[in-house]
């Protein structure tokens, strides 16, 4: 009886030890893919402003601090939707952009003297700068 | 002896499950409640149906923090929200998830996805994403079986 019971116990700890393992790997893992970002509040473009739509030329790689790649397709159009203090905020015309942080965010582009500055998040109303901005190559303006 | 007790255990279980089974995507076409004017539709659902522990293991998700439901394999569930910015997590300790912005009648579609942690499969992490185009997500759920939701938004008539 009591053999049967100890390797129960010891079976037990054994998979508790590794759930515990498990969990620490991913709150690990999770803090490594996590940037800073900071609060911002976007201000919209009044609906009497003319649409300002852009399209890149060529394909941008942008580095995030966490060290995941964002790729703004060649040929993708934004259109400005508002403004931060960083710069002009464009949203993607053809579907749903997203970086990855410690979650996947939709993102709009921030853009400020001919470069992408970094991206705003609109569900979490938060500006995630770039270490290193990047040229926008713009084809077209409307 | 052992073997067959859990054997018909797991065919108790499943035939239990099977009776829950809400009706799938594809017969509720037109039954859906009409999104409120204002307001913005977040669709849940996680596609896959594999036996594994973790992929059945069901957790609480929450849109900016409340609780509207749990994953189930095979299932969806959506919710209604005024138009606005969102965070979707299921842990409050790491903060994963999805985070988006709401338009007025906008429909946003997030699949989650159990993956099994280790070799014993009973320790899993869930993950969501975000589907675009909707079509994607449209066509995935046409297989998909109703399982409600915590909030009010349901299809009248089922719960």
């Amino acid at each position: 009886m009591v053999s049967s019971v100890v390797p129960t116990i010891a079976g037990a700890a054994r998979l508790s030890k590794f759930a515990v393992l498990a969990v620490a790997g991913m709150l690990s893992l999770s803090a490594c893919m996590s940037v800073s970002t900071q609060r911002a509040n976007l201000v919209p473009v009044a609906p009497a402003d003319p649409v300002n739509v852009i399209q890149l030329s060529r394909l941008v790689t942008a580095q995030l601090p966490n060290d995941s790649i964002a790729n703004l397709p060649a040929a993708s159009q934004w259109q400005r939707v508002g403004a931060l203090p960083q710069g002009d905020v464009y949203r993607s015309l053809g579907g749903l952009f997203t970086v990855q942080t410690r979650r996947q965010g939709e993102a709009y582009l921030v853009a400020s003297s001919g470069k992408l500055v970094g991206f705003y998040l609109p569900g979490e109303m938060a500006y995630l700068p770039l270490n290193r901005p990047v040229t926008l190559p713009v084809e077209k303006r409307q | 002896m052992k073997i067959w007790l859990k054997l018909a255990a797991t065919a108790a279980t499943v035939v239990a499950l099977a009776g829950c089974a809400g009706p799938q995507y594809q017969s509720l076409q037109g039954r859906m409640p009409p999104i409120a004017q204002g307001d913005g539709r977040i669709y849940f659902y996680q596609p896959q149906a594999q036996a594994s522990a973790a992929a059945v293991a069901q957790q609480k998700l929450r849109v900016n923090g409340d609780v509207v439901g749990r994953n189930k394999p095979g299932s969806f569930f959506f919710v209604d929200r005024p138009a606005g910015s969102y965070v979707v997590t299921n842990l409050y300790w790491t903060g994963d998830g999805v985070s988006f912005k709401l338009d007025p009648g906008q429909t946003r579609y997030v699949r989650i996805k159990a993956e099994s942690l280790g070799s014993t499969g009973t320790v899993g992490k869930l993950s969501m994403e975000m589907v675009d185009p909707p079509e994607v997500a449209e066509t995935e759920l046409l297989k998909m079986r109703y399982w409600g939701a915590a909030s009010p938004e349901q299809v009248p008539g089922l719960r």
